[in-house]
């Protein structure tokens, strides 16, 4: 089977170990839908494992949706492959797939109660009516609704709604479950909350789950791995750390978090670190690796820049360079400082307040930077 | 604007005034006058006596007005239940297809309103005659089947579906369009196939749309006159027909009141049952 | 809007209503205000010559100084607005065949002519008249017509309707067009009376139950029928089987015994403001040379003396041998029995 191959060689970065198809749950090889001549996603190639939790990220229009409405049959594929626990799904309509879905707006069948609801797919699928009893109080248990079985969807909260929707999937126990940004039309909080049930209830089931957000912080709590997606390409996948700490491109760091990006000519700085020197002049020294000297561009994390009111302390001369505050942004427990650093980069830095650290506007520092903080992307 | 005029009135009088004047006017009075009217004695020469009497409604329980009658609530139920089964799936299209297609067909679903019913009759007698389009084509075909439906209640159902579809066409695609995608898409991957996902979710979420849609056809269909007379003849006679003869040739004034009063009753009745139905399911 | 009060809104409504409730108790009648001199007729081609001929081209206006408006409904609408209006009609004159004359006069609703203003009156044969409120401007005859391109041999009688030959192909008014005078002229050829109307009742229920008689409903519907060559034999117009030969559809009309002599024609309604002018009116309906020019258009003789019609519409007019098939009949009995004998057609010839 020539998919075989595909399924781990399409994309170089975050490529999944191939430890037997056993453990593979869902396969997409090479898959690409065309929208125009111009504007098509993917070819896109991933695999995930049983019970895994995976996130595809990405900005609105990156082609996210769009591959999870290819997993679930809604939209016709133009090459490539989707392959569901071996078979490959391609030519099955969407209603005999047996994939889990739970949308973003929310779509409890208004004239259904809860139970029915919950109930609709397993009344399609002729279960004795004793069984459907059972298994909907079960899935109802689970997202602790057990009470409103009685009620109609118009009589439950946003949150509680979508609960619903995620019982009435769980129900069917599919092999694999989509979660179309289904917590976007909840409040912050609850938001929160609902992703800390989700998880825990995830955990549990060991339920395979694609979840598709344009909120990285979800998908940072949330993920066993994440796919980072722009403009219908795959940037990065892997876990959160790895997408966080070493971002496979310019793109996947500035989208994931906050940074500095310095972009430089590399010179050779001693035997374990290199200098770059920054189009405004800037001299940053990093952790030398296998790096050769030429142009790149370094990614430091606003977190990771160390403010010190006062002269820089004699260990850490090198990388300290007097800051002014430009502005500043306070958000109770970080504040946010507008750098100018030696006077000509401007950077982002984060950092508490605290009683003896309250700097204001125009007033000077020392703004250190580790140069192992200092990650150096991929050409 | 709030100088003077210690009571106000309610808004919504402001909006409803002109309408209600007008329902007052055309409608509620005249109306009133055909009651009254029902419950007067019918003279030859004066049109009515100042007479009252039950005997206009006592005359209606005749066979053969009653045949008539009966046909005319079968017409109604068939030529609706058509307008049902075919309407659906062409809403559903319209409702779901994109903004220029639904323009393009909304305006040739609405096309046989803009034909008048008796130009349209007419047209049905060129398709349905004995040497008309349909016949010939059979013809042509060389097919020796015969389409013999001109003057019988068929032909009739024929012109009223098409004559009405558009009034079952137009509530439910507004009802449809206003159902989201996304629940349809629900109802699919939880296993229900088109038909299915159609019948558990589509008819019961546009129930409101259906239930104008019917409403409609069915008060239309069984107070025409024009289409019966031309494309009935004697077989497809109904009330509207029995109606107007009594006001145009007989000049029975009173009998044709208690008739009309009984088909205004009657669709008044089908009115609230249907509207009572409607709303005992969507809780 | 504000400025309203609740209290005007409900004078309003209370006044309105008022209003109402006097014009339909006809204590309040617009008719009573000055208003246009209205004639009324049915609409369509035959309305548009009416006011083309008799009004402009008879110059109405210059004769009596008022202006006219034209009311276009079924000629048996008007007869029933007419009586209904009580004295106060919406109308001034109104056109009409003998059977809704008869209805009107004898509900007391029609104005004498007066003579002296109607000079043409004294060129018109009495077979055109009713009493002194009624002169017809056309002759008129409901006889036979007749597909000649299918049917060898001219009908001799209404019999020929249920030649089976004809199965389905041949039809009969309904009662609510010109049935009802069908009936009674068909009935008395078969020996029936005005009275008596079960010989016509008879042959009516064969013609539709055993030949499949197609119900005409107006004369539209009767001309369709015929130029599509659906329909062989119909009872119908002389003059509109005139203008379908004259447009190439193969049929020609025929004078068989039954076949009714009847007349059009301008009434005065009783309460009209306008007596003078409306005599004025009926006056012009008869004069000779505006009596041709309608004529020539619908192709009905003319009913003045004096009016000549062109040579080549001479074969119009109406000749004795058809007029000695023509049967009269007594309209106070024809108006008395008609909700009778619907009852009787709709349960025995329709159902």
């Amino acid at each position: 089977m020539t998919g075989k191959r595909a399924l781990t060689g399409g994309n170089s970065d975050g490529v999944v170990p191939d430890d037997g198809q056993r453990d593979v749950a869902l396969a997409v090889n090479r898959l690409v839908r065309r929208y125009s001549s111009d504007v098509a996603v993917g070819p896109l190639s991933f695999s995930i494992r049983h019970g895994e939790f995976f996130s595809l990220l990405g900005p609105s229009g990156c082609g996210k949706s769009t591959t999870l409405r290819c997993i679930a049959g809604f939209e016709s594929v133009d090459s490539g492959e989707i392959v569901l626990g071996g078979r490959n799904i391609e030519q099955v309509p969407p209603h005999k797939r047996g994939i889990g879905l739970v949308f973003q707006s929310y779509t409890l069948f208004p004239h259904l109660s809860v139970f029915d609801n919950v109930a609709f797919g397993l009344k399609l699928q002729k279960v004795p009516r004793a069984d459907i009893a059972v298994r909907v109080a079960k899935a109802l248990e689970l997202v602790a609704l057990g009470e409103f079985v009685a009620r109609m969807p118009s009589q439950l909260s946003g949150g509680q709604q979508q609960r619903v929707a995620l019982a009435r999937s769980l129900v069917m126990e599919p092999p694999l479950l989509l979660l179309d940004e289904p917590m976007s039309s909840l409040d912050l909080k609850l938001r929160t909350q609902m992703r800390e049930e989700l998880r825990a209830l995830q955990r549990r089931l060991n339920m395979t789950t694609i979840f598709v957000t344009h909120d990285q912080t979800e998908a940072l709590a949330l993920s066993d791995r994440i796919a980072v997606l722009s403009q219908g390409k795959i940037e990065q996948i892997g876990t959160p750390e790895e997408i966080y700490l070493r971002p496979a491109s310019r793109f996947v760091a500035q989208f994931i978090g906050n940074s500095n990006l310095v972009s430089g000519q590399a010179e050779r700085a001693g035997d374990t670190l290199i200098e770059i020197v920054s189009e405004s002049g800037l001299r940053l020294a990093a952790k030398a690796g296998t790096l050769r000297p030429g142009p790149l561009t370094a990614l430091i994390r606003p977190e990771r820049i160390r403010l010190t009111a006062g002269e820089a302390a004699p260990e850490c001369r090198r990388n300290s360079f007097p800051a002014e505050i430009r502005s500043r942004t306070y958000l109770g427990e970080d504040a946010h400082f507008q750098l100018l650093v030696d006077g000509r980069e401007p950077m982002l830095a984060t950092r508490k307040m605290t009683d003896d650290f309250a700097p204001s506007p125009g007033q000077p520092l020392m703004a250190y930077v580790d140069p192992a903080d200092v990650y150096i992307l991929p050409a | 604007m709030s100088t003077s005029s210690p009571r106000k009135l309610p808004s919504w009088l402001w909006l409803v005034a002109p309408y209600l004047a007008l329902l007052v006017v055309f409608l509620a009075l005249p109306l009133a006058n055909v009651l009254v009217l029902s419950f007067h004695r019918y003279s030859p020469v004066s049109i009515w006596e100042p007479t009252l009497t039950v005997e206009n409604y006592g005359q209606i329980f005749t066979p053969y007005l009653s045949a008539i009658t009966l046909r005319t609530f079968r017409i109604g139920l068939i030529t609706t239940g058509l307008c049902v089964l075919l309407g659906y799936p062409v809403a559903y299209y319209l409702a779901r297809c994109s903004k220029r297609a639904m323009t393009i067909g909304m305006f040739i679903i609405l096309l046989p309103l803009m034909v008048s019913a008796v130009v349209g009759s007419f047209g049905w007698i060129v398709i349905l005659g004995r040497s008309g389009l349909a016949n010939n084509a059979l013809a042509a075909l060389g097919l020796s089947a015969r389409i013999d439906i001109l003057y019988s209640e068929s032909a009739v159902v024929l012109a009223l579906v098409h004559f009405l579809l558009p009034l079952m066409v137009l509530p439910l695609t507004a009802s449809i369009e206003k159902i989201s995608v996304r629940m349809e898409e629900a109802a699919t991957v939880l296993g229900a196939g088109p038909v299915t996902m159609f019948r558990l979710v589509i008819v019961p979420l546009s129930r409101a749309g259906l239930i104008s849609g019917v409403l409609l056809c069915f008060s239309i269909a069984i107070s025409v006159v024009v289409i019966s007379a031309l494309l009935g003849g004697r077989r497809g006679r109904l009330i509207g027909n029995e109606i107007y003869d009594q006001v145009i040739t007989a000049a029975n004034w009173p009998f044709a009141s208690s008739l009309a009063i009984v088909l205004v009753l009657s669709i008044i009745i089908a009115m609230s049952l249907a509207l009572t139905l409607g709303r005992r399911k969507v809780a | 809007m504000g400025d309203f009060s609740r209290r005007d809104v409900m004078n309003l409504f209370a006044g309105t209503a008022a209003s109402i409730a006097l014009i339909e108790a006809g204590l309040l009648t617009p008719a009573n205000a000055a208003r246009n001199f209205v004639t009324a007729s049915a609409g369509g081609a035959w309305g548009e010559h009416i006011d083309q001929i008799y009004i402009k081209d008879g110059g109405f206006k210059a004769l009596t100084k008022l202006d006219v408006s034209s009311s276009y409904q079924l000629e048996s609408v008007a007869a029933s607005k007419i009586i209904a209006s009580k004295g106060a009609p919406p109308f001034d004159v109104s056109c009409h065949g003998q059977s809704e004359v008869a209805v009107m006069h004898e509900a007391g609703a029609l104005l004498s002519y007066v003579p002296s203003l109607v000079p043409n009156l004294a060129d018109v044969p009495d077979t055109a008249k009713m009493g002194d409120h009624y002169c017809a401007m056309n002759f008129l005859l409901f006889g036979l017509v007749w597909n000649t391109k299918e049917i060898a041999k001219a009908p001799a009688t209404f019999e020929d309707l249920l030649n089976p030959a004809y199965k389905g192909r041949i039809g009969i008014p309904a009662y609510g067009w010109y049935g009802m005078n069908w009936l009674h002229g068909v009935n008395k050829a078969l020996g029936g009376t005005e009275d008596n109307i079960d010989p016509g009742i008879k042959f009516a229920a064969q013609a539709v139950k055993k030949n499949n008689a197609i119900i005409i409903e107006n004369a539209d519907h009767a001309r369709k029928m015929f130029g599509q060559g659906e329909m062989l034999l119909c009872p119908f117009w002389n003059g509109i089987a005139s203008q379908l030969a004259r447009s190439d559809v193969p049929v020609k009309f025929e004078s068989v015994p039954g076949t009714l002599g009847l007349g059009t024609g301008f009434v005065i309604a009783k309460g009209t403001p306008h007596e003078e002018a409306a005599n004025k009116f009926v006056n012009l309906t008869l004069r000779p040379d505006l009596q041709v020019k309608f004529s020539s258009w619908n192709l009905y003789p003319p009913t003045n003396r004096k009016a000549k019609m062109p040579a080549e519409l001479e074969s119009i007019a109406i000749t004795d041998a058809q007029l000695a098939n023509t049967v009269q009949l007594d309209w106070k009995k024809v108006v008395a029995h008609r909700a009778d004998y619907l009852k009787r057609w709709n349960e025995e010839v329709l159902s």
